[in-house]
Order: C-alpha cells, then structure tokens, then sequence
C-alpha cells in the first residue's frame, strides 16, 4: 500500500522530533537542570510513529517510562512537554508529574507510566469504555519486553480476550529490561507468540522498519476499530541510550552501540527507503529537519526561562473535591 | 420507605445510579456468574449476593463477569473512568489488594495529581471486610486503614442500611476513586431506608448516641460493639457518646473533636490494627488538637497485632468485644 | 367504673416509646380535660401530655427519666370512693393496647396512602373517628416549606376524635413526588384542590402552617374547592414578611451542624431541636429532587410576592394563630387578610411552629372553630 507523500512527511516528523527531542534531553541533562531521571527512547522512534498514525485524538494510549516517543507521535505539545520534564508549572502536568508522568487525554494519551506493566490493565479500561458505549474507539497499550513479564500484563491480555475489547498490546522489545538482556529475562522464545497464546492475533515485525510497523499496526488496529477484538504485535528496536540517563550500560559492548548507530538506526533506514523510491524529496525531508532543530531549541530555552510551581500549587488537585 | 437489609440497599442503590445514568458499570467476579458454565447466569449475582439481578436488569454490557484477575479489573476500572466511564468494580475480599494494589495506590489514586489536575477518575471499589466469619487470615482482614493514608483515595466504610444506600450512591456520583468497603458480618443488618435515591456527604460523622461522660469513636460494625457497650454502660449511669466517623478519607475531625472537648475522654473501637491502624491515626489527632480537653489516656481497642486466626475461640478472642469496651471505659473514668 | 388511666400518647406514626421527662401533678391533684399533666420526649420531639380524662390523681405509675412504650400506664385517676384495693386491682389488670396503628383515643385507622394526580405520586395521612357523624366536613392539613405531614403529629389525635383528618405532603415534600412542575402558590393551590376531588372531598375546614397556610387562603381566594373555615398558622405571603436567612439557610445546609441552628429558628424553646429531628429533615434533604424542589418553590412560591388579598373579603370563617416568638415570620407588620369573621390569636412561649410548641392551645382554637 502506498501511503502518499504527505503521510511519509507526516511519519518523518514525528520521527524526527522524538529523535531530536531525545537527543537535546541526552545533552541538557548533564547540566542539571533536569530534575530526577529520564529514560530516553531514541532509537525506537519508528514505533511508536507506525502505531499512533493509525489513530485518532480520540482513540487512548497507555506508555512506559519510556514515554517521551509515545507522547509525540500521539500528538502531545512539545514545548508542553519539556516544560514538565523540567518541572515547570506550565508543563503538560503542571509540573507534577515530570518525565514518567506525561499525559495529555485531550489528544488520547493516558499517561507515561513509572511501574513496568503499569499500563495494560489501564488501557483494556480505556478500550472497555469504547466497547460499553459502542464507538469504535481503540486503545493501544505500549510496553517493553520486560513489561510483556510482568502479571499485570498477562491478565490484560486474557480479559481483553474474554471481553473481546478493541485493543492492541505493542509489545517493544529492546532487547534490554533495565540491565538485563531479554534473552535471558523473557522465558519464551517469542513474546509474540507467548501473546498468541493468549488467543489473539499476533505478529513480529522489525521495530526499525516504520513500513513493517505500520502495515502490522495498520491491520490490528482496523481489526479492534472493527469489533474484532484485540492483538498484539512485538517489534524489535534496540534503544541507543542507556536504561536511564547516566546509566553506564556496562552490559553492553561498545561493539554493540556502534553497529546499532550504523545498521539500526530507523531514522536512517526510513530516510534511505524513501529517496531511493522516490517517495519524497530529500529537501522535504531536510526542510523539517530544520523545523524540528528549531522547535526543540525554542521548547529547551522556553522550559528554562519558565517559573516553578509555587508551594500552593503542592496541595492542589489531590482530589476533585475533598 | 421499608425495611431494607445492608445488601438490600446496596443492590438498590446500584440499579437506581445504573437507571439514572448509562455510565455507570459494574465489573469483578461473578458479579452475575455463570457464564460458560452449564447452568444459569446470575448464578452468584456477587459473591455475597450484593450484585444479584442486576444483569437481568441492565444486561451483560453493563454488568460484566471477569476473570479471576484483580489487577486487571482495578486496572480497567481506573481507565474506563478516567476515559468516561463511572465503573463500579468489585474486589472480593480487601485481603486481594494484595495482588492489584498497584492499580489502586500508584494509578487509580494519583491520575489526577501527577497529571496536574487534568482527569478526573470516578470508579467506585466495593470490597468486604471483617473477621468472625471463620474465614482465617486471607479472607477476614479490615485493611481500610492502608487505603487512607493513600491521598487520592477516599474510604468509605457503611456501619447501617441507610447510611450504605446513600454512602454508595455518593461514591457513584462522586467524581475521585472510592474505596467502599462493606462488613460481611452486617449485610443481612435492616433498618428503615427510602425507597428513593439520595446521598449521604463524606466527611460527615453519624453521632449514633449522645453522651456527657465518654467518646467512643468506632467503624463499620465496630459501631454496634460501641452501642451495645453504651447501653450496658448506662445502666450503670454512665453516658457515652459513639461517634461513627463513616468515612475516613474525608474525616470529620471536628465532630471527633468537639466531643472530646466535651467528655474529656477518648475511646477508639477499630478492626483494622493494633499498629498504624485508625486507632492510632484518631488518637494521634485528639492528642494533637484537644490534648488540654483530655482527662485521662486515650484508649485504642483493637485486634493483637496478629493475623486473624482461624479457630473459632481465638476468632473471638481477637475480635474486640462490647465487654472490653466497657471494661476499658469502666476503669478509666474510675 | 369510675377509675381511669393516663397512658402515653402516640405522636405521629413512627412514635412508639418516649421517655417522660417530667410530671406537672401529684397524687391527689385533681385533673381536667386538656390539662398538661407531664412532659415526655420522643425522639423526634418533646411534647406536653394532655390529660384525655377527668379526676383525681390517686396512682403516679410512671418515673421521670423512665423510658415507656406507646399506651403504657403513667398515672391512674379516680373518685374518692374508690379504694386502694380497686385501684390495685385496675393497675394489674391494665394491659398496653395495641395502638400501633391508632393515632388517637377513639380514633379509626390510619395509615400513609398515596394516590396518582398526573405524572404526581401524592402521600397523605387519612383517619377517621370510628363514630364520624354523617355530615361531618373533613379538615384537611397542609405544611409549610420544608416540613411534611408529620408536622400535625400533635394536632390529628385531637381533630381525630370527631373529624375526618388528612394531612398531605406536598409535592417535593414527604413521601410525595419531588418533581414540581409548579411551584407557585397558585400551583399547589390547585393541587390540593385537584388531590381533594381524587378523594371526592367538596367541601373541607382548610389548616395551613406558614406558606401552607398561604396555599390555603389560595384555595379560598380561587374557590378551587369548598372552604368551610381557614385556620391560618403564621401564614406566610399575607402582609407579614419572610425571614430569608431560613429559607436560604435551610436550602443550603448539608450538614448536622449546619441545619440544627436553621432549624432552631422554628422554635421558641430551641431545645426542642433534638439531634433526630435534624437528622430526619436531613435525611429529606438528601433525596433526589429536593434540592430542586425546594429551590423552585422558593422562586416561583415564597418569592413570587404576596397573594391578592385586596381585593377579596373571605366569606367563611377565618382563625389566624401566631407564635409570640416567631423568628421566620416578621410579627411586627400588618396583615392584609380581609374577612367577615375574623379571629386573631396569639400563642404564647411558641415561635414559628405553636402547633407543635402549645399543641393544646392549637387544637382548642381548631377545634372550637370546626365545632362552632
């Protein structure tokens, strides 16, 4: 399927964002001015960018503390969010909820999630609502491979079988759960497979590959928007950056980041897909590179300037009312 | 208005908030029960019959049998209400916190705050509590106590029919995630309750008794140990005052406080622990807010810091009891 | 027989013990009709016991502070020539009736019936004399804002023993509807008016308490039905004005705390506010609907101005009775009620609500009026 030239550039920017995003947080940080830890997701960015072009404002997903990529390519405002990852009261949390706590439920996104398979359970709610109140609403759980372990996730997976709720579970394997490889940790040969025993539908895809994820997200989330219930998909990305920010990642070769950096780098394979099939041109692409340059260093000079919360705003919005 | 028992009003109060308002759901385990078996469904309607006939009324949409997955219905819960439900879930029994509490403590309670006030997440928990059921030490736990000290939460806990129907009904309407928690030992408890619907604010303390001499403050059926001890006591012309706070998270620390500053003495009846529990958490209060009112210590009566135990003799034993009560108060004002 | 027993009254439906906080007699009083012999307290409410009988108080069972069901032996009464033995003989053989469902001595059954006008769902208390004569016209009572049916508790035993008694709860009162679709006086007018055709009721003596009352000098005005005589208590909308710090006050309070002083402008005697009575009107408060009830009634009722009495003269007989201590209707303004047969009376140590507060003194005036 051709996706059209505005759908490539479209893809290409939201990539791109999360590239530049991730790579100016990876700087900024050693300042310390960033509060706290981050966990970056370059390297992924084809992911989260071939699910969330399949979905609308008003379809949700749930993310990982690795959310930044997830957060952008659903369409949350970026200076909004470097303004909360730099604990700024005009952040997209109010400065509350930092860098593992970016949401924004106008544009579906149900929040960054801190506990490892925090989100499934959530977004199989999130899909049940779709279902009680018959739109054909979708909700996408994204989680990593060392997420696909835990409880929690299993038993979305088999309720949202049972209830034959319309979700899809994007199962990220980056090869790493913090420090541990998912050779060792994942038990099962294919965290794919492992979901379709669950009884849905599941693939594989390469996770650097946006045509590959686009075309598998494609088919599953039309099979949830379609009363057809949920699937899950496993695509496989390896994270250029550390488990967090600072992390040495003495688990890892030195060879290892290198090749990464040359043969896995999704930005790079998309770039190379499309001028070679002369799917758009490379001043299209070089003109958002620019953008994006541009609105990065804008959104990092923005959060810098911007004032703190004040100590009011510490007992605000616990509750509804109390 | 008629005589209704707790389970009764409950089940009440659900198909009336579920008639008013199509968002409101109710999912757990066998909450009707029977699906996929080769009998009837509403088999169980709840496992305690709360639920019963509800699904022949608003249909499995809204009236949904899970797994055994309480994770999962926690989790659903908390996002079906942040994205536009109002789901009334059901946790069997408190004791299972243990294998969803993330659901509940780390997501439901604090959407609203992390994300800077921009959700809201009304889901409703109904769970059961309290021993004397011979239910040993995994099915008889109070554990209302941890769920209050998690800002976010509120804690509801119905102590009589009347105050259950409206109590829940609040809950249902209520627009932050509420844990309601119902004794297993008071469901076939009746007393007059309106056919109608109405709610009953959090935050307000049900005075269940005036007295000059002593403040009793109690919980859930610990309210009716307080009672029966007052009674006693007056007989032998000792006036008591018994407080039910009826909800923790709120509390209404100035009913608790201004009967203090009356009586002068602080009785606390509470299942939920011996250590960190609501006794404490009471005593804690009045000592820093009325210690000048105090005439004597404040008494704490609660089970030993054990678990609950099975054999129906130390069942007892660790239950506290009307006799204790008036024991402690004997001897305090003594 | 000459010898008779007090016994404890029954107040309203839901009254079955109350505890007698004080006697007025001792042996050897003599004791009439009507007189207020003790004091007992419900948990509603405290009241004055009237004596129903005539004599000389030979026996004092009951003590101050005990607390005693509904029919239960308080004193005994008798002649002179009645010895101790009779006496003695009468009080073992005494036996509690059965009054759970009496509202009075000699009074018929009563119970709370309910009857469709519209899309409303009307409750009302209805009891009869067993020996109602042919002819007798019925009295009807209709409460004031906020309050209910139960409001008469001290007044239907005494109307009871000679006429047919109803006492309504308006529509988003009591056990009726809480759904108003008109909240005018005018509007309940014609609802009572409509509620008392459903009963075949033509003709009826007409007791309003406050705006009640001004929903009955409506009916008259609009001759929407047959008014044998009006029995006005602290009419509101009659010339004197409203205090509306209650009528806010008591739409807005949630709370125990925040109601019991709103409640306490009722009353003369304040101490007649007792933690139950609060809890009650909470509780009614609660309901669905009557938040918006209230609200409406409020507007389009109490707000509406004053009813056209200028240009009317009541033609049957009118009873206007005020509290000497009324906090909610101003007593220092004129009234404009115009009336061939007038009679204005004024209740002493009673605030807003002397039919509760002086019982006695009410129900003479009522049922003089409704006997004359």
């Amino acid at each position: 399927m051709n996706l059209g030239n505005n759908i490539l550039l479209d893809a290409y920017h939201r990539m791109k964002s999360i590239r530049e995003f991730e790579e100016r947080i990876h700087v900024e940080n050693t300042t310390g001015e960033i509060p706290g830890f981050v966990h970056l997701y370059a390297g992924q960015e084809a992911v989260a960018t071939g699910v969330c072009l399949q979905l609308r404002d008003s379809d949700y997903i749930g993310s990982t503390h690795r959310g930044h990529g997830h957060s952008i390519a659903k369409g949350c405002d970026i200076k909004a969010m470097m303004l909360e990852i730099y604990g700024k009261k005009g952040g997209l949390c109010a400065g509350k909820g930092g860098s593992m706590h970016i949401a924004d439920f106008e544009k579906g996104m149900l929040g960054a999630n801190a506990i490892v398979g925090g989100n499934p359970p959530l977004v199989i709610g999130a899909a049940l609502t779709a279902k009680v109140k018959g739109t054909d609403g979708v909700a996408v759980s994204f989680s990593g491979d060392g997420a696909s372990n835990q409880g929690t996730t299993f038993e979305a997976m088999n309720m949202a079988v049972v209830l034959k709720l319309p979700v899809v579970f994007i199962f990220e394997n980056n090869g790493y759960g913090e420090g541990t490889g998912c050779d060792y940790a994942v038990g099962a040969d294919s965290i794919a497979k492992r979901a379709e025993s669950f009884g849905m539908p599941a693939v594989s895809v390469d996770g650097t590959d946006f045509f590959a994820v686009e075309a598998a997200a494609r088919e599953a989330v039309t099979r949830a928007r379609t009363g057809q219930g949920p699937s899950a998909i496993e695509a496989s990305a390896m994270r250029f950056y550390g488990h967090f920010e600072g992390d040495p990642q003495a688990y890892r070769s030195a060879d290892e980041l290198a090749e990464l950096r040359k043969t896995g780098d999704c930005l790079k394979i998309f770039r190379a897909r499309v001028e070679k099939d002369q799917l758009v041109t490379a001043d299209a692409l070089d003109q958002i590179d620019r953008e994006v340059a541009d609105l990065i260093d804008e959104a990092v000079d923005k959060a810098r300037k911007a004032d703190f919360p004040t100590s009011d705003d510490l007992l605000t919005d616990v509750y509804v009312s109390y | 208005m008629s005589k209704k028992t707790i389970r009764e009003a409950l089940n009440e109060a659900l198909r009336q908030e579920m008639a008013r308002d199509g968002q409101v759901i109710i999912l757990g385990e066998d909450v009707a029960g029977g699906h996929g078996g080769t009998g009837v469904i509403d088999a169980y309607g709840g496992p305690l019959g709360v639920t019963k006939g509800v699904i022949g009324e608003f249909g499995a949409n809204r009236v949904i049998d899970t797994p055994i997955s309480e994770s999962a219905i926690m989790g659903a819960a908390a996002g079906a209400a942040a994205t536009g439900l109002r789901p009334v879930a059901e946790l069997m029994f408190v004791d299972f916190m243990g294998v969803c509490f993330d659901q509940i403590f780390n997501q439901a309670a604090k959407f609203r705050y992390m994300f800077g006030g921009k959700t809201k997440t009304p889901m409703v928990v109904r769970t059961t509590i309290g021993a004397g059921m011979r239910t040993a030490a995994q099915h008889s736990q109070c554990l209302y106590h941890m769920f209050t000290s998690v800002p976010g939460l509120k804690c509801v806990m119905p102590s009589n029919a009347y105050d259950a129907k409206g109590l829940l009904i609040e809950a249902i309407r209520d627009d932050d995630p509420v844990i309601f928690f119902e004794n297993k030992l008071l469901y076939d408890l009746a007393c007059d309750v309106p056919d109608e619907s109405y709610a009953i604010p959090f935050g307000e303390a049900n005075v269940v008794r005036e007295g000059g001499d002593v403040t009793i403050v109690a919980f859930s059926r610990m309210v009716h140990i307080a009672e029966e001890a007052a009674k006693t006591l007056a007989a032998e012309g000792i006036s008591v005052e018994v407080i039910d706070p009826r909800t923790t998270s709120p509390l209404d620390e100035e009913t608790i406080l201004d009967s203090v500053e009356k009586t002068g003495f602080l009785v606390v009846v509470d299942e939920s622990a011996a250590r960190c529990g609501m006794a404490a958490d009471i005593a804690g209060l009045v000592v820093e807010q009325a210690f000048d009112a105090l005439r004597g210590p404040i008494i704490q009566i609660t089970p030993p810091h054990t678990p609950v135990p099975f054999s129906p003799p130390l069942e007892d034993a660790f239950i506290p009891t009307a006799g204790a009560v008036c024991d402690a108060i004997r001897k305090l004002l003594k | 027989m000459t010898i008779k027993a007090i016994t404890v009254p029954k107040w309203g439906l839901s009254m079955d013990e109350g505890e007698l906080i004080e006697w007025h007699i001792a042996p050897g009083d003599e004791v009439t009709v009507g007189q207020e012999i003790a004091e007992i307290e419900t948990s509603k409410i405290a009241g004055p016991v009237e004596a129903a009988v005539a004599g000389k108080v030979r026996r004092i069972i009951a003590e101050e502070g005990e607390v005693l069901p509904v029919g239960a032996l308080m004193a005994v009464l008798a002649e002179d020539s009645d010895t101790d033995a009779d006496i003695d003989a009468f009080i073992a053989e005494f036996e509690v009736q059965d009054v759970s469902d009496d509202m009075g001595e000699d009074a018929g059954a009563a119970d709370i019936r309910h009857i469709t006008l519209g899309d409303m769902d009307i409750s009302y208390q209805d009891f009869s004399p067993a020996d109602l004569s042919p002819g007798s016209v019925p009295v009807v009572l209709i409460h004031g804002f906020g309050g209910d049916s139960n409001n008469w508790l001290f007044n239907q035993g005494k109307i009871g023993e000679t006429h047919r008694v109803i006492a309504l709860d308006l529509p988003g009162h009591g056990l009726s509807t809480k759904k108003i679709t008109d909240g005018s006086i005018a509007g309940l007018s014609a609802m009572v008016a409509e509620f008392l055709a459903a009963l075949d009721i033509e003709q009826a003596h007409l007791v309003g308490h406050s705006m009640g009352a001004a929903v009955a000098v409506q009916c008259a005005l609009a001759g929407n039905i047959q008014v044998a005589s009006l029995s006005l208590i602290c009419p509101a909308l009659v010339g004197r004005s409203v205090n509306p710090g209650y009528i806010s006050g008591f739409q807005q309070a949630r709370t125990r705390k925040q109601l019991k002083p709103v409640l306490a402008m009722l009353f003369s005697n304040a101490q007649l506010v007792t933690r139950e009575l609060v809890d009650d009107v909470l509780k009614y408060k609660r309901l669905d609907g009557v938040g918006d009830a209230l609200r409406v009634i409020a507007d389009k009722g109490l707000g509406a101005g004053e009813l056209p009495l200028a240009e009317q003269t009541l033609m049957m007989p009118v009873s206007i009775i005020w509290g000497d201590n009324d906090k909610i209707i101003n007593g220092t303004e004129s009234h404009h009620i115009k009336a061939e047969n007038c009679h204005e009376y004024v209740i002493e140590n009673a605030g807003h609500m002397p039919h509760m507060e002086n019982a006695g003194a009410v129900n003479k005036i009522l049922t003089d009026l409704f006997n004359d």
